[in-house]
């Protein structure tokens, strides 16, 4: 009788592929993060032996200088704050999204999916163009939006060049990363748990926060690691439609890699983004674990 | 008191339920029979209120429901899947109608504490609902909804998903814990022993109305009509037709039997159409040449035999062309060994194990 093949080797093929597709990039920009820009962009080699002096070019100067000029800092914390916002908004609008396609009669629902993943056959750059022209000074939602708070007898606002430009792309982006994984999760909910609550005497609010809400929670995780990830190291957007206000930590990566073509710093400035990601990973992980366990 | 009255639920063109009516008092143990789909749970589920009536009127204690919506009402319902919350403890699940309706938590845990130990569930309080048995889940969901004195339990199958033993045991447990805490159940099952052995009275429903509604010696003893006959226990119905009164007696025509006497027990005329109903138990056997008790007596052939353990089931083909089954118990005197296929017997009965079933 032929033995089964040991049941590790199935792991081996996605482990292969998250060490060539992530863990060696990783290294390769950690790495590269200690070392010094080449005259003309590239790196410094490693060693240089002049006069017979060998010296190693290896450097903590690109992390230092992350923390001593706080401008750095300050990006990375209103990164965070709009990757932030985003998820939050992300979850509001995507949550009532989720829980109406996964109530609604199965006819419709492949519909309904079909119109959340839409916006995908369009290429990602186009649709932010048409958000440009949409939040343009002389686009409908800008002079909509102007004409009633000039009624209100408020100044007109500028919305393009603008954060709130960059949240609402963001948003607009992002959101259907939201609604599939809560929608996967709330389909799978079981409507004799509504009913025995109701029975049991919750209202309708507190049918949605004891029963819906917490055995949802593994949806909401997944959701905003999806959302937030890529909202956080966002450039394209911020570039396009943020102006000189909206400028997020992204901007400035990718400014250090093909701009100033000091890549060891722009490394560090990745790394530094990262390390952000993950530890907040870890937290919602740990937050989590007990609530996720059951449901 | 519940009272349902003239009840009628329809899908589209389909009727569920029709017109149906019946009072459950206080305290009762009553239980709904019937075949699947005969709409036991939809009665069920319109007295919880997860259903409207189209028709009728459902009562507590003179209180109309209708308008009552299910968080409101004083009923509880065990669902068949349990449907225990998986994201809470035992103690939460069991504690969750309390804790909606704002009890303080302290005396959350000592009611909490109390329904546990009264389904026998004491130390498993900090357990999930994954962590437990069939047997345990059950009786969770028998704390969870008792826990805050309904009027009513309704219960839709709450046996089905266990196997014999722990369904035996349960079933014990269940009426003991309803003469406990007095509250009426209304039991839903489509097995007629364990309807017999929990219930005060069954209703045997079928296509969405009751067909008889008694207590279940009554039920087994007097079955109103074919169906229930048929539905309760095993039954031999043989077509026959009433062809004189005699007094208290009906003289039968019947299908491959011939002409007999049953004692009369409903209205009948001469000409009426119906079935003679014979219990497989109150059948005997006995080997040709021997004396054979009872007032009826017919020669037959063993065409097959289902052995049970206490009792052995026998399929006799009588020499004037009926089919009868014949139960003996294992072990009485007389045939100790089984008989085989083929073997020469004769059946007779006493003549007030016969009935007749008018159609
Ligand atoms: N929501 C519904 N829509 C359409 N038809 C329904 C609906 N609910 C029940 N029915 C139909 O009504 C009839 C009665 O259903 P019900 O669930 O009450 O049967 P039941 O007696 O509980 O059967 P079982 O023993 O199989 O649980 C069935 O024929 C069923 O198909
Ligand atoms: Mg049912």
């Amino acid at each position: 009788m032929r033995k089964p093949p040991p049941s590790w080797l199935l792991s081996v093929p996605p482990l292969l592929y998250l060490l060539a597709l992530f863990a060696l990039p990783g290294l390769l920009m950690l790495l590269v993060a200690f070392r010094l820009p080449g005259d003309y962009g590239g790196l410094m080699p490693l060693w240089s032996d002049e006069d017979g002096a060998l010296t190693v070019n290896l450097t903590l100067e690109n992390f230092t200088r992350l923390v001593e000029d706080d401008i750095y800092l300050k990006l990375l914390a209103s990164s965070l704050l709009y990757a932030l916002l985003t998820t939050a908004l992300c979850l509001v609008l995507g949550y009532p999204l989720a829980w109406m396609i996964a109530r609604s009669r199965r006819r419709w629902r492949d519909l309904l999916l079909l119109l959340v993943i839409l916006p995908f056959w369009s290429n990602f750059l186009i649709r932010i163009y048409a958000w440009m022209i949409i939040l343009s000074p002389v686009g409908a939602l800008s002079r909509g939006l102007n004409a009633l708070l000039e009624m209100l007898g408020l100044g007109p606002v500028q919305l393009m060049f603008s954060p709130t430009a960059v949240i609402i792309c963001l948003v607009y982006v992002h959101l259907p990363f939201m609604v599939l994984p809560l929608y996967a999760n709330l389909e799978k909910h079981d409507p004799a748990l509504l009913e025995a609550a109701r029975d049991l005497g919750a209202s309708a609010w507190q049918r949605f926060w004891r029963i819906t809400a917490p055995l949802s929670l593994p949806g909401v995780l997944a959701g905003s690691a999806l959302v937030f990830i890529p909202s956080f190291s966002m450039f394209a957007i911020p570039d396009l439609v943020g102006g000189t206000g909206g400028i997020m930590i992204g901007n400035v990566i990718k400014q250090q890699f093909l701009e100033a073509r000091d890549w060891p710093f722009g490394s560090a400035l990745s790394i530094t983004v990262t390390l952000v990601v993950l530890a907040l990973a870890a937290l919602a992980a740990a937050a989590a674990r007990r609530g996720v366990r059951h449901a | 008191m519940l009272e349902i009255k003239g009840v009628t639920r329809r899908f589209g063109e389909f009727v569920a339920v029709d017109q149906l009516s019946l009072t459950v008092q206080a305290g009762e143990f009553f239980t709904l029979l019937g075949p699947s789909g005969c709409g036991k749970t939809t009665l069920l589920r319109m007295l919880a209120g997860f259903e409207q009536p189209d028709a009728g009127q459902i009562l507590l204690d003179g209180q109309d429901l209708t308008s009552v919506p299910p968080e409101r009402r004083p009923i509880h319902t065990i669902f068949q899947s349990y449907a225990l919350f998986p994201h809470l403890t035992v103690a939460d699940n069991v504690g969750f109608a309390l804790r909606m309706a704002g009890v303080p938590k302290a005396e959350i845990r000592r009611r909490v504490a109390e329904q546990l130990e009264a389904v026998h569930l004491s130390g498993l309080d900090k357990r999930y609902p994954s962590e437990l048995s069939g047997g345990q889940r059950q009786r969770v969901a028998v704390a969870r909804a008792l826990i805050n004195r309904p009027r009513i339990l309704l219960l839709d199958e709450p046996l089905a998903a266990l196997d014999l033993k722990l369904r035996e045991q349960m079933q014990l447990e269940l009426v003991r814990l309803q003469r406990e805490v007095g509250i009426a159940f209304v039991y839903v099952t489509h097995d007629q022993s364990e309807a017999l052995a929990l219930s005060q009275r069954v209703a045997v429903m079928n296509r969405g109305r009751i067909e008889q509604l008694d207590p279940p010696r009554r039920l087994y003893a007097l079955p109103r009509n074919r169906f229930v006959a048929d539905f309760i226990g095993s039954c031999n119905l043989l077509d026959a037709e009433v062809r004189a009164i005699r007094g208290n007696d009906l003289l039968l025509a019947v299908d491959g039997i011939g002409e007999l006497l049953v004692p009369r027990d409903c209205e009948a005329w001469v000409g009426q159409r119906g079935a003679l109903a014979l219990r497989p138990e109150q059948l005997r056997l006995s080997l040709p040449g021997e004396p054979a008790p009872g007032d009826v007596a017919l020669d037959g052939l063993v065409d097959g035999h289902l052995y049970l353990g206490h009792i052995t089931s026998y399929q006799i083909a009588t020499a004037s062309g009926a089919r009868l089954e014949v139960q003996r118990a294992n072990g009485a005197p007389g045939l100790h060994q089984g008989l085989d296929r083929g073997a020469a017997v004769r059946v007779s009965w006493p003549r007030e194990a016969g009935r007749f079933l008018p159609e």
